[in-house]
């Protein structure tokens, strides 16, 4: 359009034309101008969530810091790794202000990835084109092991090894195992008042405990064709036993990590599987 | 919550007015009333969310229309076909849903509609129209890039003041840009498609014939025949030149160019002004009378000090003039004495009886005219444009009947009696008098200021003449009409159409060489004598210098005054211990501990003391750590001398 115009002024010296020509033109350089520093003083940092897999995807919280003195930045959209299908989008981020926005990304293998290429785009001022920034991020994000279902045949017994009790346990954690007269010195909260009213005497229940028994992880006796699959195996078992309260150890090449519980337990391990064998 | 479509159709409904506004008395009455009947409409299908068009019937229509209109273009008339289909265009866009591209097709179509409006009418109106549209465009964009993001975005208040805000910077940006843009851009002699451009009807009082006896009324009206930058001048003096008359034929007098070489002007003050004509298709070029020189203007100029264009003044143009104001223009004695006494054989009896009488009275050229300026007073002649002498012999029933008459039967009159008595005498068309606009510093005369006078040759000497001030009532009907003084607004609104004219309408090729020539000489005149490439090094490398002054002393500021104290004490003691550098892993009191400085663990406490608390430094702080590190240069410079 400006091109027509411009042509049409060239050629009938008609000033007025080329007022409006140079009009265009001036926009032209100050849209160029502002859409390039809607991208600048922008500080970005990834925020991953506490747990990692392979291959499946994830949201990765990106803070992004408008650092600028006077202008906000518009419409930003942010991926990683080149990953553009699900970026993440902020309509306005005023000067000095932070927001985090989440990005949907997939990291191909295990292991530590310290490099990261997050893009910010956008469209501001004008939706004729979209200018890209490119930034380069220094930060270590554990990727796990993607957990395979499989069986737990490289599993060890610890107690069961050790000459240990494997009967049911009484507890006070569990389902009901039992139904008990009452003799006196037990908890009242034990007593099962409904099956009393039916009967003449008190009746007690006698609940299980959850406790179960420590096992070992051995990832290299578990099933599969290659050590991958084998740690694949080993995610998951790690986070199945853990889920389902059994302490979980693991038997690596180096060392031996005993069995333990809790969520700290399971992170450790997992990025234990995470960098085996890639030192 | 502010839907994001709301300011993005207020925005573009104001487009489409500026764009449909400066054409709309231009478009065939039809394509009017549509016009007008679809802004209206496409607000209320906007609102209810319902159109009369679909896309096809929207095509269909579009076809028709532009098939229709481009059957009515040819050379002559290409201008007035495209606008009516650029405003059809836009009414069917209005009355059709808008999705993101459609509003973009209305900018663009409103831009073209305000382009094509500039090749009908050059009028200033079209400056703040360009203003509104390019703020109205470059905001409706910025909206339209949110809106085509997500259709049903609702903004908060607070979020669109910040947009828009934001989005002020384009036009604002953009208008100061076309500032320069406007000089820069290149531009051709002579246009290929100046047949494009808006034809100007000329309204003239000025004629290249005179002819009294004509009219029985004579109508000029107070369009502007032209603006003469110049100092303010005694009424008197304001005698615009624009043709001389030598041949009279009948009652018509007429020009014949006088040839043989240019005559001395004698006499006179030297004035300079700057002229500035509108588009009048003639090639007249008026002057100060008596005028020496043009420039500015390609020209040529007769040995009567007529200048004329060499092509027809299409557009507006401006030149620069030198006059001498009571100067008189020297006859050669070679030349045709016969043509400046040329009467015709019809005047009648009584006219000649009053000549011979006169020429009787006296051989004296000057003092026969002075005889016959008598017998004018006598007469009791009065200046009218109403009710004025038609006849076949209009200057008896002027001079002894009807007694009134306008400036052509006064001068003619005159002229015919002073050749008959034989003093060689011509006509000067040209316009006296003139409005000063003090605003502007310039005069700007109107069309009925159009006048004719007399130059009669005494003492070998061409001399003005006046015979309208000889009118009984010449002080009121002719000299106070062209004197009233503008009133302030009218002064201010003329004054900026006068700059809009001088400023954007007549910058051409030619001003742009002498912008560069002038920047190249003012460049040269700040060091007087150094003409040397030089000059603008210096200038280049001060305004470097002073730059990396200010983004040094903007940085500066940045930085806090604790981090500039720690930067000097980090200096000092790096230079007192000889370090390479410190330990950035180290802490201050940590650091100031390991040298066992005790000024530099003064200095480390009382710094603490602020980085790590919310405390700020005043000035006697800040007075005080300066007064620390002073003291360990001092230090440092006593552990040297041995």
């Amino acid at each position: 359009m400006t091109l027509l115009l411009g042509f049409g002024a060239v050629n009938t010296g008609n000033n007025l034309l080329y007022l409006m020509v140079s009009a265009l033109l001036g926009f032209m350089s100050v849209s160029g101008f502002l859409g390039h520093w809607n991208l600048q003083k922008l500080d970005l940092t990834l925020e991953p969530p506490e747990e990692i897999y392979a291959g499946l995807e994830t949201l990765v919280n990106v803070k992004v810091f408008n650092r600028r003195r006077w202008l906000p930045a518009f419409l930003l959209d942010i991926s990683i790794d080149n990953n553009y299908r699900h970026p993440g989008h902020l309509a306005l981020l005023k000067r000095r202000e932070q927001q985090g926005v989440g990005v949907a990304m997939t990291f191909p293998d295990r292991g530590d990835h310290c490099q990261h290429r997050v893009t910010v785009s956008s469209a501001f001022p004008i939706n004729f084109f979209v200018r890209y920034r490119h930034v380069e991020l220094q930060q270590a994000i554990t990727v796990f092991p993607r957990p395979i279902h499989c069986y737990n045949q490289g599993v060890t017994d610890v107690q069961h090894e050790s000459g240990g009790e494997n009967a049911l346990r009484r507890g006070f954690d569990g389902d009901i195992h039992q139904i008990k007269d009452y003799v006196g010195g037990e908890p009242l909260k034990m007593i099962h008042w409904k099956l009393s009213a039916r009967h003449d005497s008190l009746k007690l229940k006698e609940l299980s405990s959850q406790y179960q028994p420590p096992i070992e992880i051995d990832p290299l006796a578990l099933p599969g064709q290659e050590l991958e699959q084998q740690l694949c195996c080993a995610s998951y078992l790690v986070n199945d036993l853990i889920c389902s309260h059994q302490p979980v150890g693991l038997k690596l090449k180096s060392h031996v990590i005993a069995p333990g519980l809790g969520n700290a337990h399971k992170i450790y391990l997992l990025k234990e599987l995470a960098r085996y064998g890639k030192d | 919550m502010v839907k994001i479509k709301v300011p993005l159709d207020i925005l573009t409904y104001l487009v489409v007015a500026l764009g449909l506004g400066p054409l709309f008395l231009w478009l065939d009455v039809p394509v009017q009333v549509i016009v007008f009947g679809a802004f209206i409409a496409g607000i209320l299908c906007d609102k209810r969310q319902r159109y009369w068009f679909g896309s096809r019937l929207a095509t269909a229509l579009t076809l028709l229309f532009f098939i229709f209109y481009s059957l009515q273009i040819n050379l002559n008339n290409v201008v007035l076909p495209v606008i009516n289909v650029l405003a059809l265009l836009l009414s069917i866009r209005l009355l059709t849903e808008k999705q993101g591209r459609h509003y973009l097709q209305m900018f663009a179509l409103s831009l073209f509609c305000l382009a094509a409006s500039s090749l009908l009418s050059l009028n200033i109106a079209y400056l703040p129209a360009l203003i509104l549209m390019v703020a109205g465009v470059t905001i409706g964009l910025v909206l339209l890039t949110f809106y085509q993001r997500s259709p049903g975005l609702r903004l908060q208040r607070q979020q669109l003041s910040i947009l828009l805000k934001t989005a002020t910077i384009l036009p604002v940006g953009s208008l100061l840009l076309m500032l320069i843009l406007f000089v820069v851009l290149p531009r051709t002699q002579y246009p290929l498609w100046n047949f494009l451009n808006p034809k100007n009807s000329a309204k003239t009082g000025f004629s290249e014939q005179v002819q009294p006896g004509t009219f029985a009324r004579n109508v000029a009206d107070k369009s502007v025949a032209f603006r003469v930058k110049i100092k303010e001048l005694a009424r008197e003096d304001l005698y615009w030149r624009g043709t001389v008359l030598t041949t009279i034929t009948g009652k018509v007098w007429t020009r014949e160019s006088p040839q043989g070489p240019r005559r001395a002007i004698v006499g006179g003050q030297t004035i300079d002004y700057t002229l500035t004509l509108p588009p009048t298709n003639e090639r007249f070029l008026f002057t100060l009378d008596l005028p020496e020189e043009i420039e500015g203007i390609s020209h040529q100029v007769d040995n009567d000090q007529v200048f004329m264009a060499r092509r027809q003044l299409e557009k507006s143009h401006s030149y620069n003039g030198q006059s001498r104001l009571g100067g008189q223009l020297q006859q050669p004695s070679n030349w045709n004495r016969d043509l400046y006494l040329q009467v015709p054989s019809t005047l009648s009896s009584r006219i000649k009886l009053i000549a011979d009488t006169i020429r009787q009275q006296t051989d004296s050229l000057s003092q026969r005219v002075v005889l016959l300026e008598d017998f004018f007073r006598e007469q009791k002649l009065s200046y009218a444009d109403h009710d004025l002498p038609v006849s076949t012999a209009p200057i008896d029933e002027f001079l002894f009947t009807k007694k009134r008459g306008y400036c052509e039967f006064f001068a003619s009159s005159f002229a015919q009696l002073l050749r008959l008595c034989e003093v060689p005498t011509r006509l000067v068309g040209g316009y006296h008098g003139g409005e000063y606009n003090n605003i502007g510093g310039y005069y700007v005369v109107t069309e009925d200021l159009a006048h004719v006078w007399v130059e009669a040759l005494i003492e070998n000497r061409w001399q003005r003449i006046d015979p309208s001030r000889l009118a009984v009532n010449a002080d009121s009907a002719l000299l106070a009409p062209r004197q009233q003084g503008l009133s302030l607004f009218k002064r201010t609104v003329d004054g900026a159409e006068y700059l809009w004219t001088q400023v954007i309408i007549n910058y051409d090729l030619r001003q742009q060489i002498n912008l560069v020539k002038f920047s190249g000489q003012k460049l040269k005149n700040i060091v007087p004598g150094v003409v040397s490439i030089r000059t603008p090094l210096l200038i280049l490398t001060v305004l470097v210098a002073l730059i990396t002054l200010l983004i040094w002393l903007w940085r500066r500021q940045r930085i806090s005054p604790e981090g500039r104290l720690l930067k000097r004490y980090q200096k000092a003691i790096i230079k007192k211990y000889g370090l390479q550098a410190i330990d950035k892993n180290c802490g201050l009191l940590e650091f100031a501990q390991q040298l066992d400085d005790p000024h530099a663990i003064k200095f480390a406490r009382y710094l603490s003391s602020f980085l790590y608390t919310d405390q700020s430094l005043t000035d006697d702080d800040v007075h005080a750590l300066n007064v620390l590190i002073d003291t360990i240069i001092v230090s440092s410079r006593n552990n040297q001398i041995p």
